[in-house]
């Protein structure tokens, strides 16, 4: 019954990041790169999959070193840890795929002040066993990278009339979509349909009501009003 | 322990621990690098000055990679220049046997996509062919300005270097 509990309780920390906590539609964190890098899907999948990594490792070494850093040096030791993950990330990237990496440009850099990352760091990984960081930073990392995948397809196809550099409609292309007010526009549409299919109701009053991470929050230490 | 002693320990030991680890990953991934920017180049010099002979002088100039001289005389500068990253921009700037700027190529550019894109088109880069010497007047791109202020210091580093090393470059 226990391990019944357990094994459903591990899947819950992978899943509810791809819709119902997903970092980027429903928390509005890592708008930065969701609108700079996803004029393709090529290149959203790419930064995703390259955050999701990042996500992953710097939650497990994170969440192993919980108890031995100390309060007072928890933001420098995140930082130097996350900084770490990403330029391992960027050798990677620069020697086995040049052309994400000239793609990406400075946004992979970039990934190190992700607040998703940080704030996955900070609310869950330092609080939590290694098994269930790696899986929170595995489902926020595909959250994201599902997040991104779907602005990108969605303004690669109607802005270029490509999907992953296939020509498929280029004659009806509404090139506006891949500017940056087109950016704004795809973000806002695909956020709401992600609400309507989580039948996310916008909060009717203030507080932790209808915050995304209540729940951690008040487990930790009351509340966000502490 | 201290708190006073531990936290700053601890901070250090980390770090210590990160920068071995990237060491590691660098020793296991710079040949790799080596291989790519050099396919990178090699394919960039025959786009941008067509199918030649390349060949490396032996002479080393500050802030200069390399200098290239192909069949025709033709002196190709490979340079890296600062947008906003520092060292981002990675640039062939050829000189004629006249020493006016023939023909610009980005090799990479670690600016954002929109800025590297701006900076490569040929309404930008077309004016600076042409140019034999060094000046501070040029056209700046709104939205890449620190962009485009990199390749105007790559044009004018290489101009400058090749007034001032003219004539080993040219029969060295």
């Amino acid at each position: 019954m226990a391990d019944a509990e357990t094994s459903c309780s591990l899947r819950q920390e992978l899943c509810k990041g791809l819709i119902r906590e997903n970092p980027t539609l429903v928390g509005l964190l890592g708008m930065c790169p969701t609108l700079a890098v996803t004029q393709e899907a090529k290149n959203a999948l790419g930064m995703g999959i390259a955050t999701t990594l990042v996500l992953i490792g710097s939650n497990v070494v994170i969440s192993l070193l919980r108890r031995v850093i100390p309060q007072a040096v928890k933001l420098p030791c995140y930082i130097v840890i996350i900084a770490g993950f990403v330029t391992m990330v960027e050798f990677l990237l620069h020697g086995f795929v040049p052309e994400l990496y000239t793609a990406l440009g400075t946004f992979l850099s970039l990934i190190t002040v992700n607040c998703i990352i940080l704030g996955r760091a900070e609310l869950f990984a330092c609080k939590h066993t290694v098994i269930r960081s790696a899986l929170d930073g595995a489902g926020m990392g595909l959250g994201f990278t599902l997040a991104l995948l779907l602005v990108g397809s969605v303004r690669e196809l109607f802005g270029a009339g490509t999907l992953f550099g296939i020509s498929v409609m280029e004659q009806n292309a509404v090139s506006v979509l891949t500017l940056a007010p087109g950016g704004f526009f795809v973000l806002g549409c695909v956020i709401a349909l992600v609400n309507r299919i989580a039948h996310r109701e916008p909060p009717r009053t203030a507080g932790c009501t209808g915050c995304p991470n209540a729940a951690t929050c008040a487990a930790s230490k009351g509340g966000c009003s502490q | 322990m201290r708190e006073s002693i531990k936290a700053p320990l601890v901070l250090t030991v980390i770090s210590a621990a990160v920068c071995g680890m990237l060491a590691f990953a660098n020793a296991l991934t710079a040949d790799k690098i080596a291989q790519t920017e050099q396919a990178a180049l090699q394919e960039s010099l025959t786009q941008a000055f067509g199918e030649a002979e390349y060949t490396a002088l032996p002479q080393q100039y500050e802030g200069i990679h390399q200098v290239i001289r192909d069949t025709d005389g033709r002196l190709i500068f490979d340079v890296t220049s600062s947008g906003y990253e520092k060292d981002g921009q990675h640039l062939l700037i050829g000189l004629d046997a006249e020493g006016a700027v023939c023909g610009i190529c980005v090799v990479s550019i670690a600016d954002s996509p929109t800025q590297a894109a701006k900076v490569q088109e040929d309404a930008f880069l077309s004016q600076f062919l042409g140019r034999q010497k060094a000046t501070d007047a040029y056209d700046a791109i709104a939205g890449a300005t620190k962009s485009a202020q990199g390749i105007q210091n790559a044009v004018n580093l290489v101009l400058e270097t090749y007034q001032t090393n003219k004539e080993a470059m040219t029969h060295g």
